[in-house]
């Protein structure tokens, strides 16, 4: 059943794709800097949190802005996405009722387009990470595959969330919080050998951890992510994913009579 | 093979209720056991009060809902009109979002290009559709949607009554593609509450309540269900007699038999026009009363106007409607007209009246407007309309009949246009504000019946117009609203208007069928009918007897209320063309084969005394001869009517010697003639020409008129030589006011006197043929009473072959002729009259076929003048003239008037 809904969506890929331009094209249409927020955006975090934790509050950590730049961007990627999954399907409800496309076209699209400013952000800033450390140009298919795995983990969450929140709309409203505790435990501006032993249990709470351990080595450290870190992600990936689906289609007929 | 297959499925929602801060869930099932099947090419519709199911099935058929229970099949693209303009992105232009849009429906990216220009031409957005959406007007908006929508190819189309939305030109785009893709055989599902959609759109309807299908039939049966169980409860009303039923719904009143819907659309309406805006009775709030088993009263109120509708309805029997509609109004509103429009399906294909039929051509596409076809908007009591005469037509001819009633009515019979489809019968009723009465506050808009199938409709138009008939032996009259037919042995000897009458008021001309009619008929050969013009102080009194088993008197009377100004008056009878030959005691002839297109064709101005008739040659056909009396000032006409009509008209005539002439209040009798049919067909013969001659020259005096033949080839055209003078404005001519007498007759010398009709005057013609060349004659005139003129002429009217004039020291050619009949004729030559003389020629030198003509006056006088003139076009003629234009008073006493002579010249 799965192989079929696949195929399906393969041949709406074209539409998907429109919907995800679209999204974006609406997302800058009034504004100037336009697609160049992309890239602002994380630098303007990154810069804040650069100015709290080394002028307030004294991490030791070498080279800290690239440390932080390294991590921000993906974490921005996922915090984005999963919020506006979260009320895709609530906004676009009148495509539902009129069109017969496959469902999972909505979310999808919706992270497509976050992924699409992701790719874009990568591009202007991954020189800036080869300026510093020129070696890790060999670490460049591990890099991938840690982007790949980032989409699919994204994917997954975004169609269970897109879902739950038409039946519970408070998730919508929780979002922001949890995101917000998800942002202070994993450690993106923070070492994780920085946090006392007994409490590194919670940093595993995370589902992103292993995915910013990953960016962090492939992209501050220059070295090669180890072997664990690499499994975890790659567990975490196909298992967002697959459960994700699984639930989306499960639920799908529900879903239809809630619009 | 079923391409929707709905398997007794049932579907649920969970509802939500908060009663009193509770929150209950209930399982709402919208679909009970509902199954149906849908093959290729069909369009089926579905109608169903809100909340019935309806959307929950299209749902269904869009793949959006699984069935609870039960089993859906559909096989084929399936595309839904349901949600107009769903997944448009207001940042995003026009054009962005069609591809957008056009992605969403499906359609890959060569089909998007391949339709992105009729997609932009059917929106008709123009240069907007580069601008973001946001700013679109609604309409534009909706156009552009649906311009998307209806470009998608699917198999199964499925439309959710978004036509609701939308200014007219819109709606009929969308409509007519939509018919367009039913042509090419697209199934398609149509939700709608618009009846007469429905009805154009879906030959089978399914009717849904509550979940289930409570029919499942063909769209008239469904439509006519629904209207009696749905609609605004307060304004509907229903009355049943086996096998007739109707129903009264909010304005319009619809009429089945057998369950089959006679008067689709709109049914029975009334309009009116109130201040240059129009107004029916469909958009009036109502309440009906159902006063017993078989009568209903409805009021209507317009509001704003102030004016409320009444009416009433009742069933008589089982086969009869009787229906009055009144106006109450608080204060007098200026209603200029009133229509009861009354649409029947277009299974009716042939109307006909008490005299006339005919048929409904078929409705095509290209039909935008509706057509009357009727000729003369007239009125009639009875019209009849009837179905195809065919066993298994089961269509009952229907009759309408209207109450006689003081209201100018007048009946039109229309042929709808493509989109509405249906006949349409119209009762016009005119000059309601004129009509309304001073002291009361209501009017009687229409009051009438509609009779179903009544046996041998057409004789019973016929026999109810027995009021109207007077009969004796083979001779037969029927007097219809103004118009009388005449009838010998079955056939009518009359057509169009048939014997009818015509009178001039100031300068307007008003016909008896326009007139309302009162008639008593005192026995079987006697009725006397008065008419009534709305807004003419006079009322016309007819009087016809029949005298004989084939003749009858027909007079015409006036009986004038207020001072009126009349000028001419006429009766006339319009013959049949089958008719040849008229014949007079003052002139005879064939009928010419051809009708004029526009124009009447006078053939003989001026019959003053006599008997006046035309005979035919087919043998069943009578001659009608037409004695008129000369005491009232009556003189006759015979007239070949214009193309349009092909019919051969007996005047008798009345016309006031001169001008502005007022009648006080009185009657009058005007006209008086007698008519005697025979059928023994002998031809008149005449013996009254009078001939000249002298070696080829001849001259032939015939009643005022003188023509001149050289040999066997006539010089003269028309009018040949005649006098004419101008008095007080009105032109005597000697040809068609005056009676002439031969005083004395011999080889060379003709003496012949005419007294003029309407002029105290009396002219003595003396006329000499000398030498076969020349022609020369003497005018004298004797005035009995003193009389002003101010043209006093002598004419010769010669072939058109004559191009060139001359006289002894100017020539030239004649030009072109020009002008209509009766403008002035073009003079191109004067000379004072100094015995010269003034001739025409053919042009040719030497002298060719035609002899030379000249024109002398043997006297000098300074006051006249010779001219040389080109007549009109009608006559076609060249004209030498002799003329006194001089203003004068001219006393009792005798004078000259012309002395001359004409040359011929070879």
């Amino acid at each position: 059943m799965i192989a079929a809904r696949i195929k399906q969506l393969y041949r709406y890929r074209h539409t998907l794709r429109e919907m995800a331009v679209s999204q974006l094209k609406t997302k800058y249409a009034s504004s100037i800097l336009g697609i160049s927020l992309a890239l602002i955006n994380p630098f303007l975090i990154a810069a804040a949190i650069t100015f709290v934790f080394t002028a307030i509050f004294k991490v030791e950590i070498k080279r800290f802005p690239i440390f932080v730049l390294s991590s921000i961007i993906p974490w921005t990627f996922f915090s984005n996405s999963l919020s506006e999954t979260a009320v895709c399907i609530l906004n676009q409800q009148n495509i539902l009722r009129q069109f017969n496309l496959p469902r999972e076209i909505i979310p999808l699209s919706s992270v497509l387009a976050n992924f699409l400013n992701f790719l874009i952000g990568w591009v202007i800033i991954y020189p800036v990470f080869l300026f510093f450390k020129p070696k890790i140009v060999f670490l460049f298919p591990h890099f991938l595959v840690v982007i790949f795995a980032n989409l699919l983990l994204v994917i997954g969450l975004g169609m269970i969330i897109s879902v739950l929140n038409v039946f519970f709309r408070d998730i919508g409203n929780l979002l922001s919080v949890i995101l917000m505790f998800l942002f202070w435990i994993t450690p993106i501006f923070y070492n994780e050998n920085m946090i006392p032993g007994g409490y590194r249990w919670i940093l595993n709470c995370s589902p992103l951890k292993p995915f910013i351990i990953y960016y962090q080595r492939v992209l501050y450290e220059g070295l090669p992510p180890d072997l664990l870190t690499f499994l975890v992600v790659i567990f975490w990936a196909s298992l967002a994913l697959i459960s994700g689906f699984y639930f989306f289609l499960h639920v799908e007929s529900k879903l239809l009579k809630r619009i | 093979m079923a391409i929707v297959k709905f398997s007794d499925v049932w579907e649920m929602y969970r509802l939500k209720l908060i009663i009193e801060g509770k929150v209950y869930w209930e399982n709402f099932w919208a679909l009970r056991g509902v199954s149906f099947d849908l093959g290729e090419r069909e369009t089926l519709g579905i109608v169903g009060a809100n909340g019935a199911g309806k959307s929950t099935i299209l749902k269904l058929i869009m793949g959006m809902l699984k069935p609870d229970r039960g089993e859906v099949n559909i096989s084929g693209r399936v595309s839904g009109l349901l949600e107009l303009g769903a997944g448009f992105q207001p940042e995003l232009s026009g054009m962005e979002n069609i591809h957008l849009n056009a992605r969403l429906f499906g359609l890959g990216q060569k089909e998007i290009e391949e339709k992105l220009k009729d997609i932009i031409d059917f929106a008709e957005i123009g240069r907007f559709i580069n601008a973001p959406v946001k700013c679109y007007s609604q309409g534009m908006f909706v156009r552009l949607a649906f311009a998307v929508a209806i470009h998608v190819n699917p198999d199964i189309l499925l439309i959710d009554d978004i036509l609701a939305v939308g200014d007219e030109h819109y709606q009929r785009k969308c409509i007519s593609r939509i018919f367009e893709l039913k042509e090419k055989g697209k199934t398609i599902i149509f939700v709608s509450h618009d009846l007469n959609m429905l009805n154009r759109l879906c030959k089978r309807m399914l009717f849904i309540k509550d979940g289930r299908i409570v029919k499942d039939d063909a769209a008239e049966k469904i439509i006519s269900l629904y209207t009696q169980t749905i609609g605004i409860k307060e304004g509907v009303g229903m009355l049943e007699k086996e096998p007739l039923n109707i129903v009264f719904n909010n304005g319009s009143l619809l009429i089945n038999w057998q369950d089959k819907l006679l008067t689709p659309n709109s049914g029975i309406y009334a309009s009116f026009f109130l201040f240059n805006k129009s107004y029916n009775s469909l958009s009036a709030e109502w309440t009906v009363n159902k006063e017993n088993e078989s009568t209903l009263t409805a009021i209507g109120k317009f509001y704003k106007l102030g004016i409320s509708q009444i009416w009433r309805v009742e069933i008589a029997g089982n086969h009869e409607i009787k229906l009055n509609i009144e106006l109450n109004f608080t204060e007098r509103p200026e209603i200029k007209e009133g229509y009861l429009n009354i649409m029947l399906t277009d299974e009716y294909v042939r109307w006909f009246t008490a005299i006339e039929e005919g048929e409904f051509p078929n409705i095509r596409c290209q039909d935008r407007n509706w057509k009357a076809l009727l000729e003369n908007d007239i009125s009639r009591k009875c019209i009849g309309i009837k179905g195809i005469d065919a066993p298994g037509a089961n269509i009952p001819p229907l009759i309408a009949e209207q109450n006689n009633y003081s209201l100018a009515t007048r009946t039109q019979i229309y042929n709808a246009d493509y989109i509405t489809n249906c006949r349409v019968l119209q009762y016009k009723i005119a000059d309601l504000h004129k009509n309304l009465p001073k002291e009361r506050d209501c009017l009687s808009f229409f009051s009438g019946r509609i009779l179903l199938n009544v046996s041998d409709a057409d004789n019973y138009l016929r026999g109810k117009e027995d009021e109207f008939i007077l009969s004796d032996g083979k001779l037969r009259l029927t007097f219809e609203n103004g118009r009388a037919v005449l009838c010998y042995n079955g056939i009518n000897l009359t057509k169009a208007n048939h014997l009818a009458t015509a009178i001039c008021i100031k300068g307007q001309w008003h016909f008896s069928n326009s007139a309302h009619w009162e008639v008593k008929k005192e026995n079987k050969k006697k009725l006397v009918a008065r008419g009534n013009w709305l807004g003419l102080p006079i009322e016309e009194i007819w009087e016809i007897e029949i005298t004989g088993n084939s003749s009858f008197i027909w007079k015409v009377n006036l009986a004038i209320k207020e001072e009126a100004e009349i000028e001419e008056q006429y009766l006339c009878l319009m013959c049949s063309e089958d008719y040849t030959y008229w014949f007079s005691d003052y002139g005879r002839g064939l009928f010419p084969e051809y009708f004029l297109e526009s124009n009447m064709d006078m053939l003989q101005r001026c019959i003053p005394e006599g008997i006046v008739g035309i005979q035919s040659q087919s043998n069943p056909m009578p001659s009608i001869s037409v004695r008129f009396s000369e005491n009232l000032n009556n003189f006759a006409k015979i007239v070949n009517s214009d193309f349009h009509n092909r019919a051969r008209i007996l005047r008798v005539q009345r016309v006031e010697s001169e001008k502005d002439v007022k009648f006080l209040p009185g009657e009058y009798a005007c006209l008086d003639a007698e008519v005697i049919l025979d059928e023994d067909t002998h031809i008149h013969i005449d013996n009254s020409v009078n001939i000249l001659q002298n070696n080829k020259l001849r001259f032939i005096f015939d009643k005022g008129k003188g023509q001149i033949y050289w040999g066997e080839k006539e010089l003269t055209k028309r009018m040949g030589l005649y006098t004419s003078l101008r008095s007080k404005g009105r032109w005597h001519d000697s040809i068609s006011f005056a009676i002439w007498k031969i005083e004395e007759r011999n080889k060379n010398i003709l003496k012949t006197y005419g007294k003029w009709l309407h002029l105290p005057i009396i002219q003595c013609w003396e006329i000499k043929v000398i030498d076969g060349k020349f022609i020369d004659f003497n005018i004298k005139m004797k005035v009995e009473k003193e009389i002003e003129v101010d043209r006093l002429q002598t004419n010769l009217m010669l072939l058109e072959k004559y191009s060139h004039w001359l006289t002894d020291n100017a020539r030239g050619p004649f030009p072109l002729f020009k002008g209509n009949v009766d403008d002035d004729w073009d003079c191109i030559y004067n000379r004072e009259n100094d015995c010269g003389y003034i001739a025409v020629s053919d042009g040719s030198v030497p002298q060719g076929n035609l002899p030379l003509v000249k024109l002398i006056s043997n006297e000098t006088d300074s006051d006249c003048i010779l001219n040389i003139v080109n007549s009109d076009i009608y006559h076609r003629g060249r004209v030498l003239q002799y003329l006194n234009p001089k203003y004068r008073k001219i006393p009792t006493g005798e004078y000259d008037y012309f002395s001359g002579k004409i040359i011929i010249e070879s």
